[in-house]
């Protein structure tokens, strides 16, 4: 699932320990600074 | 004695100054409002809005005669000056000058520059219109010296672009025949990237929101694009589709990679996870950022359209409840990237599972 941690991130893919839908449901979750969560990425590539 | 008449000198020398300080006046005020410079531009945008306005017509009429007539499909090529212009860009746009004729053509259905006047490519962009540079040719498994097509011809959702640096690897897959079944191109590090044909039929560039599920208009979030990268769209528009990373980024010591069998970067917060994939590629032909909502959103539409769940994923991801084939030995833990060949789609490895992924996406910019 895709959360938004407030005010201004969003992840998207499941979570590891359980099943999860990876379409962009969103849900906001107060009080966890973004900056404080350490997540994994992906990179896109720009052809220019 | 009788006072001599004229100008005195210090009279003078104040006029010459003032005459100094008038003429930078008028010289730096044509330098910022330079009226020759606005009289080519505006030139220029007039006729290039008439070749819009004649391509319009030109289809209409294409429409008119042949009802199957497919939009999509139609292209015409630059004019040489040779002959009436039969086949080419002057047979659809007769006002166009012999010179512009060799810097346009027409691709499905859009006016799109070739030209190397940069002054010009900014006027264009301003109108819309694309600019695009003929891609050379380059072989399988051959690194490309320039950003090049298998064929020369210009890029499109099923003959991709492939980037400057990077070559087209057959892992799984056909170049160009598997176009839709997740082609893969490699730099000389191996780091992997998965083109995602957009079609604008059976995939198209947008944010998805499925009936049902909690996502509203909302809550819809911007992407944050990177610096330089003004419009991802014109990517698609140009080149029929993106390149994504194969691989949840890893590391290789400090340095980011998207290669099989890494350390998941997974100790990182947004800001740092965005100017790393920012960090990636930077030059002139290819550049790199965090994969943002809509191409993620891009992604699943052309997963689910290949006939995967993405809904019901428990079969090709990581997760606890996995079930077969993706219920492998180590499901339901973090894994290192491309862990189970069970674990992919379209040849993108953990979309599903294995790491939560920060994407490019602001929820409220204020």
């Amino acid at each position: 699932m895709s959360v938004t941690i407030g005010p201004n991130t969003v992840l998207r893919s499941g979570a590891h320990n359980y099943s999860g839908i990876i379409l962009p449901a969103t849900y906001r979750n107060y009080g966890i600074p973004y900056s404080w969560l350490g997540l994994a990425f992906r990179v896109t590539l720009y052809v220019m | 004695m009788k006072r001599k008449k004229g100008i005195s000198l210090i009279v003078l020398v104040i006029t010459i100054i003032v005459i100094i300080i008038l003429a930078g006046a008028v010289i730096l005020s044509l330098a910022n409002n330079n009226p020759i410079e606005s009289s080519n531009e505006a030139t220029f945008k007039t006729n290039v809005a008439e070749y819009n306005s004649e391509l319009a017509i030109a289809i209409a009429n294409e429409y008119l005669q042949d009802n199957s007539f497919d939009s999509a499909t139609f292209d015409a090529g630059v004019w040489d000056g040779t002959g009436d212009g039969t086949g080419t860009i002057k047979e659809y746009i007769t006002s166009m000058s012999e010179v512009d004729a060799a810097k346009y053509v027409i691709k499905n259905s859009k006016l799109v520059y070739l030209g190397e006047n940069e002054t010009e490519k900014n006027w264009n962009s301003e109108m819309n219109i694309v600019n695009l540079k003929i891609p050379s040719i380059v072989a399988v498994n051959v690194i490309a010296t320039e950003n090049s097509t298998l064929d020369g011809k210009f890029s499109e959702y099923n003959n991709p672009i492939i980037p400057k640096g990077f070559k087209a690897i057959e892992d799984g897959t056909v170049w160009p025949t598997n176009w839709n079944t997740g082609l893969v191109i490699e730099d000389a590090s191996g780091n992997q990237f998965v083109w995602v044909p957009v079609d604008g039929i059976n995939v198209s560039y947008a944010k998805w929101c499925i009936t049902g599920i909690e996502y509203n208009d909302s809550l819809i979030a911007d992407d944050i694009l990177p610096v330089g990268i003004i419009n991802e769209r014109n990517q698609i528009e140009k080149y029929g589709g993106f390149y994504i990373g194969r691989y949840e980024a890893g590391k290789d010591g400090t340095t980011l990679v998207s290669k099989k069998n890494a350390i998941v970067w997974s100790d990182i917060n947004y800001i740092n996870s965005k100017a790393k994939a920012e960090a990636m590629y930077s030059t002139d032909e290819v550049k790199s950022g965090l994969l943002t909502g809509t191409e993620w959103d891009t992604t699943l539409e052309w997963i689910q359209d290949s006939g995967k769940s993405v809904i019901n994923n428990t079969a090709w991801g990581n997760f606890n409840d996995s079930v077969n084939p993706a219920n492998v030995t180590g499901a339901g833990n973090q894994q290192v990237t491309g862990y189970s060949e069970y674990w992919k789609a379209n040849n993108i490895y953990d979309l599903a599972g294995n790491f939560w992924e920060w994407t490019n996406e602001c929820y409220n910019r204020s």
